[in-house]
């Protein structure tokens, strides 16, 4: 797996700080900025390595470089692995793309700052896809996951927009998986005042956007949220599990 | 092609120098193909407000490329390859630049060459460039995406047909292989272009097509 799930990864220590000056820093940033290139065009399977990898850039420790490397041997024993775009019905002239979202609640152990991950599909394959640290500090995982499926329909919005322009109308919301209850609740009728009533007022843009039609946002157990891969370092069975959910195969 | 005239430098003008870049290009199993040398603007000397003002210049969105791509599985669409050679040259300098004489043309008269097509390594060169291919694509009848501004759309006869572009690279989709030869056929009427066919790699993505029947 790109990452191993049992390492948390965070700044180094101070004494550690000093040897990484003599690790060539630099080298860092070109095997991050190859990471981030691969995870950018086909490769959403390290987009989650590349987010987290990529906070250290200015001061990698030890384990940070061993993470880099283990990334570029994940890679290098699956570089056969490529997006499979497929026709599942010919005559289906629809052309509608379907959400995965999710969040780490406090994934980022420096600053107890939360991950959104989000990613959509088309023709069975992955166009687009991101894992993002929050810019606010989420209170709860609600919060956390209401604010993924916020940054999320941004991207429904825009993937809507490029297919109406494309002239394939887009009658129908897009649907967008989320597996979190409360959170899908809070995004249908303002609940849970007393424990929502501190999230940034920009998320609730989702309300408008799930009343006009533009997004449904339906509940997926988190066993089969692909986005899971977005948000944190997964054992092996489940990254390979939403690996092939994101349509790359063996090309 | 009138890509600059020589001309007594006015007063007070100041030149960009230019140079040769060399390059060896090899084919996909790593064979020497080509031996290329591209004289280049030392732009750095520009003065920002005077010799250039715009910069800015879109390129597809990686989102946009893999939905064509999967959308041409889908409808099983035809893709075409088209690259501009020398691209950048095509573009029109508004501004008055003037540039040294290049190494090895130098015709020793004192003279400078006054700039009238966008060379490599001018500023605003990039941004010309696609505002020249904008004006064509549209005179082809495309209209830009508004969320994608180098994803170009035309609805002709109820066929559509999609051009993405990537700086000098475009990839073009068709219902007909028809409609893809008319369109390489147009675009090669006004620019020199590398018509490479079915796509094997665009922005270091490798594209494999099983098409089936």
């Amino acid at each position: 797996m790109p990452l191993d799930p049992n390492i948390i990864l965070q700044k180094p220590q101070e004494d550690e700080t000093l040897k990484t000056e003599d690790r060539l820093a630099e080298g860092y940033a070109t095997i991050i900025g190859a990471i981030g290139y691969a995870a950018m065009l086909t490769r959403p399977d390290i987009q989650e390595a590349y987010q987290i990898l990529s906070k250290f850039t200015a001061n990698p420790g030890a384990v940070h470089w061993a993470s880099a490397k283990r990334v570029l041997r994940y890679l290098n024993g699956t570089r056969d692995l490529g997006i499979t775009y497929t026709a599942t019905d010919r005559n289906g002239i629809l052309i509608t793309s379907v959400g995965y979202c999710d969040a780490d609640f406090a994934g980022d152990v420096d600053n107890r700052k939360s991950v959104s991950g989000h990613t959509y599909l088309l023709g069975g394959g992955a166009v687009s896809w991101n894992s993002k640290k929050q810019t606010t500090t989420a209170l709860s995982s609600t919060e956390a996951e209401y604010t993924a499926i916020s940054h999320a329909t941004h991207q429904a919005i825009w993937l809507r927009n490029l297919l109406e322009g494309l002239g394939y109308t887009q009658e129908e919301p897009t649907v967008l998986y989320s597996d979190n209850q409360s959170a899908i609740i809070l995004t249908r009728d303002a609940q849970f005042h007393a424990r929502s009533k501190h999230f940034d007022v920009q998320n609730h843009f989702v309300r408008e956007k799930v009343e006009s039609g533009v997004v449904d946002i339906i509940y997926v157990p988190t066993d089969n949220n692909i986005a899971d891969v977005f948000t944190k370092a997964l054992p092996k069975p489940k990254h390979q599990k939403f690996r092939e959910n994101l349509g790359m195969l063996a090309a | 092609m009138g890509t600059w005239k020589l001309e007594d430098l006015p007063q007070g003008r100041e030149t960009v120098g230019c140079k040769w870049v060399f390059d060896i290009k090899h084919d996909h199993e790593g064979k020497i193909s080509r031996y290329k040398a591209r004289l280049v603007a030392q732009g750095y000397s520009q003065i920002p407000g005077m010799d250039y003002f715009e910069t800015f210049a879109p390129v597809v969105r990686h989102d946009s490329l893999r939905a064509m791509l999967a959308i041409a599985a889908i409808q099983d669409l035809e893709i075409r390859q088209l690259d501009i050679k020398g691209a950048y040259l095509n573009g029109d300098l508004q501004e008055e630049i003037y540039m040294q004489q290049p190494e090895g043309f130098n015709d020793r008269s004192g003279r400078v060459c006054r700039l009238y097509k966008t060379l490599y390594g001018l500023k605003q060169s990039g941004r010309e460039w696609n505002r020249k291919l904008n004006k064509r694509l549209t005179e082809l009848g495309f209209s830009r995406n508004k969320v994608d501004h180098c994803v170009y759309v035309r609805e002709r006869n109820g066929e559509t047909a999609v051009i993405t572009v990537w700086v000098d690279n475009l990839l073009v989709f068709t219902k007909t292989v028809e409609e893809g030869d008319e369109l390489a056929r147009n675009l090669k009427d006004e620019f020199e272009v590398n018509d490479i066919g079915e796509p094997k790699m665009i922005i270091r993505i490798e594209i494999n097509r099983d098409r089936g029947s």
